[in-house]
């Protein structure tokens, strides 16, 4: 691990030196042999040099990178999709109302099938058994409702 | 005959806030350059053109609140450097480990030496853990390749500070390398 000396203003100033000298392609020849710091600092810098990437985007890249961006402008600008056109939120709507209507139509026909079509006189409503039965099927009913609201 | 005169950004930025979309054209034509070398050093090669294209549609978005206190080039280094981190936090959020791509298939493009692919992965998993001021110093010397005295003007520090903070940033990227 390098030492880090502080207060080493002539240390900053030769590394600084060296620094332009590199990036300049001047004299890149490690010349600090006396300080084993700036010597491994010096070794960085030409790594730095030798490894960063610093190539600009050629020809092709920068067209493909040009139509590409207007094509992401483009799509961002184009107004999003209402709510109400979202398949799931159709999804919903649809089974809501498949469930009432399934719900209605047990709270209608099951009072007549269980009283034998209203012969007797004075049943006024619902009899036990039927609320008993209408309770049951209605709360399956939400319980599929439920179930399928989590699958989606 | 006179050679037409290139419009400053400060027009250009006055041109797109008035409606004319070609300006920002010209803008991301005169920066692109500068912006996808930086990012390439700090992101994976894979996704280079992704953030580069994420940074300036971020600058398209937010144009409108930029005020011109700073210039149009230290503003979009600051969303460069934004959306760099953006980058790593969706990455650290999306695999626990490890912090950085180590490797990178994208990486090993054709007429490239392995070797050189290979300690580019490296020297940017390093630069990814440096801290950000440390890293700025680097780039901006190395990258943008602004002499000290103008890293000194941009950042308003002085010349002996910049050159204390760039040895101590290249210390700490060889105590990086080292481990």
């Amino acid at each position: 691990m390098t030492k880090f000396k502080q207060n080493t203003p002539g240390l900053d100033d030769l590394l600084a030196d060296f620094t332009d000298r590199v990036l300049d392609e001047k004299n890149t020849d490690i010349a600090s042999f006396a300080d084993e710091e700036l010597r491994d600092l010096e070794e960085t810098i030409l790594h730095l040099h030798r490894t960063l990437p610093n190539e600009a985007p050629d020809r092709a890249t920068i067209n493909r990178l040009q139509t590409d961006f207007k094509s992401r402008v483009q799509k961002a600008e184009r107004p999003s999709r209402p709510a109400w056109r979202s398949r799931q939120y159709r999804q919903r709507w649809a089974l809501a109302f498949i469930s009432i209507a399934i719900f209605a139509i047990i709270f209608i026909v099951t009072p007549l099938s269980l009283s034998g079509g209203g012969n007797l006189q004075g049943t006024a409503g619902l009899q036990p058994k039927s609320i008993i039965f209408v309770l049951i099927a209605g709360g399956g009913i939400i319980s599929l409702i439920i179930w399928l609201g989590r699958r989606q | 005959m006179t050679m037409p005169t290139a419009k400053s950004d400060e027009i250009l930025i006055q041109q797109i806030k008035n409606g004319n979309s070609n300006a920002f054209n010209e803008l991301y034509n005169r920066y692109l350059s500068k912006v996808y070398r930086r990012v390439r050093c700090v992101i994976p090669e894979s996704d280079v053109e992704d953030v580069t294209q994420e940074v300036f549609l971020a600058a398209l978005k937010s144009l409108g609140s930029f005020r011109g206190d700073s210039q149009f080039g230290t503003w979009l280094r600051t969303l460069t450097n934004r959306k760099v981190a953006e980058y790593y936090r969706k990455l650290n959020r999306k695999s626990e480990a490890p912090q950085v791509p180590l490797l990178d298939a994208m990486d090993y493009t054709e007429g490239s030496s392995k070797k050189i692919m290979e300690e580019r992965i490296v020297l940017r998993n390093a630069l990814s853990l440096l801290p950000d001021n440390y890293r700025e110093v680097i780039l901006l010397r190395f990258v943008e390749q602004l002499q000290f005295n103008e890293i000194a003007e941009l950042t308003g520090q002085n010349l002996e500070a910049v050159k204390s903070l760039f040895r101590r940033a290249i210390s700490a990227l060889r105590n990086q390398l080292d481990k």
